[in-house]
C-alpha cells in the first residue's frame, strides 16, 4: 500500500473527480478489472433510477453514479479501503426510520394504521407506537457518505494529530519546573505480540489540508448544486 | 504515512482524546507531568499502536502523572488492558488509575485493576458508521470492569448508539472533534468526575 503523503500531487484526481462528474460516460463492455463489478451494480442503480430518490435539481442519477464511482477509483488507489469498507457497511444498512402506529380494532380486529405525528390521540384511543423501519441509501446519500468519510480521514484526523500535540503545550506542571516539558510529537510502537504498524501524529499531519479541505468543499457544492 | 489503516485513525484519536483527559484534570485544579516506564521524564511520548500491558518496556511507552489538589497522584494511560471483576483481561484506550496501583503493575509485572482504577475512556475513530455492537461492547465492558466513570467517546453522531447507552445509563460523547462544542462538553463531564474524586479522596479543608 502506498502512502498517500507520497504521491500527493495524485490529490488532483479529486478535482478530476469534480471537473469530469458531470459529463463523464462510462463504459461497461470493456473493463475486465473488479471494477467491473462495481459498474455492473451502478447500472443496475442506475436501471431503478427513476425509482430512486435523488433531491438534486441539476445532478442527476448517472451523474452521481459516476461522482461515486470515481471517488471509490481515488480511494482504492491510495489505500483507503478501509474507507470504503466503513461506507458500504452504512450503505447496506441503509437509512433507519421511524413510523409511528397506533393499534386499533375494525371488526373486532386488531389492527395497526399509520399515525400522523401532528395529531395529538384522541380520548379512548390508544397512544402511537414507535417501530423502526429501514429504507435503501439514494444514490446522492451514498456520494455523501463517502465525501464524508474522506473528509474525516484527510481533513478531520489532520487537525485530531495536530490538536493532540498543541493540546498538551500548556498544562502547568507537577514539581519545579512550573511548566510541562514541551512535547514534540506522540509516537504510537506496537507493543509485544502486536503486528499494527507504528504512526507518528507528525506522519499523520500534512500541509495540503487547505486544498483538500477546499476541493472537498467544492464537490460537496456541486453534488448540491 | 499513513492515512492507510483503520488502526492508524484509532491510535490518533486515542492521543487526542489522552490529552482532553489531561485538560480536564488541570480544569478540575490538577497539574500534569509526562513520564516513561523508567520514570524519566519525556518530551515526546510514546504510546501503543494496539493494547499492551502497563509494565511492557518494549518501548519506553509514556504515560502522564496527574496530580489533583490533596488528592494521592493518579497516572493517565493510553491502550493498557486492565483486569476485570471476572479475572479476565480487558482493553482501555484511555485509563486513569490511582499511581499505586499503577507502580504495584510496573513492580510485579500484573495487570491493574478495574475496581481500583478510576476512569476509562473507549475511543471510537470512524470514518462512516459506528456499529451497534461497539456500544454492546462498552457496555459488556464495563459491567465487568467496574471502575468509577467510563466514557464512550467517537468523533461521529449515530443516533442508536447513543439511544442505546442511554437507555443503559453509560456515558458518552459523540461528535467529539478538535474545535467542536462536543470536545468542550466531554471535557466538562470529565472534569465532574475528577471533582467528585477530589471531594471524596482529597483533604478536607480546615
Amino acid at each position: 500500500m502506498r502512502p498517500l503523503r507520497a504521491q500527493w500531487p495524485t490529490w488532483l484526481r479529486l478535482r478530476e473527480v469534480r471537473d469530469e462528474g458531470a459529463i463523464l460516460q462510462k463504459s461497461t463492455a470493456t473493463n475486465p478489472t473488479p471494477a467491473h463489478d462495481e459498474e455492473r451494480h451502478s447500472a443496475l442503480l442506475l436501471a431503478e433510477a427513476p425509482a430512486t430518490r435523488c433531491r438534486l435539481p441539476f445532478m442527476n442519477t448517472k451523474q452521481l453514479i459516476d461522482t461515486r464511482l470515481k471517488l471509490r477509483s481515488f480511494s482504492n488507489q491510495h489505500g483507503l479501503e478501509w474507507v470504503l469498507a466503513e461506507v458500504d457497511e452504512a450503505v447496506s444498512l441503509g437509512v433507519v426510520e421511524v413510523k409511528a402506529l397506533r393499534q386499533a380494532t375494525h371488526q373486532g380486529k386488531t389492527v395497526y394504521e399509520e399515525a400522523s405525528p401532528d395529531v395529538a390521540p384522541t380520548r379512548g384511543r390508544k397512544r402511537a407506537e414507535e417501530f423502526l423501519s429501514r429504507r435503501p441509501m439514494s444514490a446522492l446519500e451514498q456520494v455523501e457518505a463517502i465525501v464524508a468519510a474522506l473528509r474525516r480521514v484527510l481533513v478531520d484526523l489532520d487537525d485530531v494529530a495536530r490538536t493532540s500535540v498543541d493540546q498538551l503545550r500548556d498544562l502547568p506542571s507537577i514539581g519545579d519546573e512550573g511548566v510541562a516539558p514541551l512535547i514534540s510529537e506522540i509516537d504510537f510502537e506496537p507493543d509485544e505480540g502486536s503486528s499494527t504498524p507504528p504512526v507518528t501524529t507528525e506522519a499523520i499531519r500534512h500541509q495540503r489540508r487547505e486544498l483538500t479541505t477546499e476541493l472537498l468543499d467544492e464537490l460537496e457544492r456541486e453534488i448540491h448544486s | 504515512m499513513s492515512y492507510n489503516s483503520v488502526s492508524a485513525a484509532s491510535d490518533v484519536y486515542e492521543g487526542y482524546v489522552f490529552g482532553l483527559v489531561l485538560r480536564a484534570g488541570v480544569a478540575a485544579g490538577g497539574s500534569v507531568s509526562f513520564e516513561n516506564v523508567y520514570g524519566q521524564r519525556v518530551g515526546r511520548l510514546v504510546f501503543r499502536t494496539s493494547p499492551g500491558m502497563l509494565y511492557s518496556s518494549v518501548h519506553p511507552y509514556a504515560h502522564a502523572v496527574l496530580r489533583l489538589p490533596g488528592c494521592d497522584p493518579l497516572e493517565v494511560h493510553v491502550g493498557v488492558r486492565v483486569q476485570g471483576k471476572s479475572g479476565v483481561l480487558h482493553e482501555c484506550d484511555v485509563l486513569v488509575l490511582p499511581a499505586e496501583e499503577a507502580i504495584l503493575s510496573r513492580a510485579r509485572h500484573v495487570a491493574p485493576r478495574g475496581t481500583r482504577s478510576l476512569l476509562a475512556v473507549e475511543c471510537k475513530y470512524y470514518a462512516s458508521y459506528l456499529s451497534l455492537y461497539l456500544a454492546r461492547g462498552f457496555h459488556g465492558l464495563h459491567s465487568d470492569l467496574g471502575l468509577k466513570f467510563p466514557y464512550f467517546v467517537a468523533n461521529l453522531r449515530a443516533g442508536r448508539i447513543e439511544r442505546y447507552l442511554s437507555y443503559h445509563n453509560r456515558t458518552w460523547e459523540n461528535g467529539v472533534i478538535p474545535a467542536s462544542m462536543e470536545a468542550i462538553y466531554l471535557e466538562g463531564l470529565m472534569r465532574e468526575s475528577f471533582k467528585k474524586h477530589i471531594a471524596v479522596r482529597g483533604l478536607l479543608s480546615p
